[in-house]
């Protein structure tokens, strides 16, 4: 059983503290582009800027392809999405890597910002969700989770939002990430 | 640039005994040395990132190491390969 999502969704992470109120996104897969983004959203706000850095958004950001992993426990991600972000460790772990090797590797706190890259920060209409803080785990070297792909997104992030598949009367496939979570434990309570 | 490596060997190295003596709090490692010990993590990066200058340091918190695997499914096609 393929328990991989790929969902090339443009990402941005963002070092720095940063807080929002966010709603839902959906995206529509298909083959291999997601489309649209949706609903609500709330900009940012930074509670902790680190000096010379963007101020809007608290740090760097940088678009990345990620995949949706419900069989990872732990988000990981390449070495070059640390050096784009010019992120710093304060933080070890020891994981099993996808060689089945323990290995001690730096782990770093970011912000996933899950919007239509490039994101327009004048917008503030523009869909987003974001979600802080995220630890990482960076992998030994890059090409490890494959070709395109920058982050392995873990059940640490993906069990905490509401994170649904859903087949549209279209015959889409979309997905629908909701932040932060509704509390209900299936898709139908709450339904009127 | 700093050795953090250094900093994780030693806090591995002394994780048996904090386990006894601070299980659940926060410790501060500085050139493989113990520096001090915090109930909540943002108070012992606080003080780490002020006192060492950011990333000069490591904080980790005393519980035991359970390595899992990063990805059952990359994992498993690694070992398929």
């Amino acid at each position: 059983m393929n328990n991989i999502l790929r969902l090339p969704i443009s990402f941005q992470l963002i070092q720095g503290e940063a807080r929002t109120i966010s709603h839902v996104s959906n995206f529509i897969v298909r083959d291999d582009q997601v489309v649209c983004s949706v609903s609500a959203v709330a900009a940012p706000q930074i509670t902790e800027v680190e000096p010379g850095i963007n101020l809007e958004f608290g740090g760097l950001a940088r678009p990345f392809r990620a995949l949706w992993d419900t069989g990872a426990t732990q988000t990981v991600v390449e070495p070059k999405v640390i050096d784009e972000l010019e992120l710093v460790s304060e933080t070890w772990a020891t994981i099993r890597g996808v060689d089945g090797q323990d290995v001690d590797r730096p782990v770093y706190e970011m912000t996933i910002v899950l919007a239509k890259f490039p994101l327009d920060r004048e917008d503030q209409s523009e869909n987003l969700i974001s979600l802080y803080p995220v630890t990482a785990v960076m992998l030994e070297q890059n090409g490890q989770l494959g070709g395109d792909i920058d982050i392995l997104i873990g059940m640490d992030i993906i069990g905490c939002v509401d994170f649904a598949l859903s087949r549209g009367s279209d015959g889409e496939t979309w997905c629908s990430i909701r932040h932060p979570s509704s509390g209900y434990r299936t898709l139908f309570e709450g339904l009127s | 640039m700093y050795d953090q490596v250094t900093d994780y060997n030693s806090f591995k190295k002394q994780l048996p005994e904090l386990l006894r003596s601070h299980s659940g709090k926060f410790v501060v490692f500085h050139k493989g040395e113990l520096d001090s010990t915090f109930e909540e993590r943002v108070d012992a990066l606080r003080y780490a990132r002020d006192k060492f200058g950011l990333g000069n340091y490591i904080v980790q918190e005393v519980r035991p190491i359970n390595p899992k695997p990063a990805s059952y499914s990359l994992l498993a096609r690694s070992e398929a390969v």
